[in-house]
């Protein structure tokens, strides 16, 4: 009876834990050149990403990916202040419309297409829209763990993504 | 005996639990597909299972005046690109373990909405079903 009930837990914690979401802290970039900066707060919103655990392997979730725009966007100082509300004089607007990943493999290559959208919220017009796509190759030297791999690839993907985003809106020369 | 049953039995719950077949779509907020009349469906280069010209009849059916090519640019002006994903596995024959579609503005190519129906070998349906229940749940949301 020991040994069923351990094989059962064991398999069960092998199953619960096969999957990791990505890192906010990994997917935020630091050190992009951003050509001119603002002086105006921003606020952000994402939509499209997917919670990890619904789908059973590694994930972008909204929340996450966020989270690494904000952290990404104060540390170029690309904006004066990142406000949790909607009451930025800016708002980026971040649709992740596809997160393309392989079913298995040794080398796993994810393709992350993100749309994003800059409104001036004091004259309500699109100020840039892009739809940046970004893709990153996690090899068997990055992890041999097959689920680790798979979110090393989804935050670089998005590290890349989130860097083009921010040196586009650094030419933009924004007030 | 019947620890090994039990134990089995714990691992088949397991395993098809894990498997549940799932289909989610997304849509960006200022995106509105009730304009779409007209698109095009990008042939994804190496797609052995012809799966474009099953999009394409889809579309076609439901209403859509739907073209297709391998080229990346429409050959003439539509409101939609539709550009997808195809996995297949294999379980005693092949099947079509999970499609990612996107709908892409005309113009600009950005996403404006996207599905995914992944369907593992125990919940396998023929591709024109996961064609048309992604298809589905993108203009349906």
């Amino acid at each position: 009876m020991r040994l069923f009930l351990f094989c059962a837990l064991a398999l069960l914690s092998v199953l619960s834990a096969c999957a990791t979401p990505s890192q906010p802290t990994a997917m935020a970039v630091s050190g992009v050149a951003v050509a001119s900066k603002s002086s105006e707060t921003v606020s952000i919103t994402v939509t499209g990403g997917r919670v990890t655990s619904s789908t059973y392997v590694s994930q972008i979730s909204d929340a996450d990916f966020r989270e690494a725009l904000k952290q990404s966007i104060l540390k170029s100082a690309l904006f004066s202040k990142v406000l949790d509300d909607n009451s930025g004089r800016y708002r980026l607007g971040a649709y992740i419309g596809a997160l393309t990943q392989p079913l298995m493999g040794m080398s796993f290559t994810v393709d992350l297409e993100v749309s994003y959208t800059l409104v001036d919220s004091t004259t309500g017009k699109t100020v840039w829209q892009q739809s940046i796509a970004t893709s990153y190759t996690a090899t068997g030297s990055d992890s041999i763990v097959a689920a680790t791999r798979l979110r090393l690839a989804n935050e670089a993907a998005a590290r890349k993504n989130i860097e083009t985003a921010i040196a586009a809106m650094g030419n933009l020369g924004l007030r | 005996m019947r620890r090994i049953v039990k134990f089995l039995g714990l691992v088949f719950l397991a395993l098809s639990l894990a498997a549940c077949a799932s289909l989610q779509a997304t849509k960006a907020p200022s995106a509105d597909l009730s304009k779409i009349k007209t698109v095009y469906v990008q042939k994804l280069e190496g797609d052995g299972y012809n799966v474009y010209q099953v999009i394409t009849a889809r579309l076609n059916a439901t209403g859509f005046k739907a073209t297709t090519g391998a080229s990346a640019d429409p050959p003439e002006p539509v409101d939609a690109i539709v550009t997808y994903v195809d996995r297949w596995m294999w379980d005693l024959t092949m099947y079509m373990i999970r499609l990612n579609i996107q709908v892409r503005d005309g113009k600009s190519r950005a996403i404006l909405a996207s599905a995914e129906s992944y369907r593992p070998s125990l919940e396998r349906r023929s591709t024109e079903d996961m064609v048309a229940e992604t298809l589905d749940a993108i203009f349906k949301q």
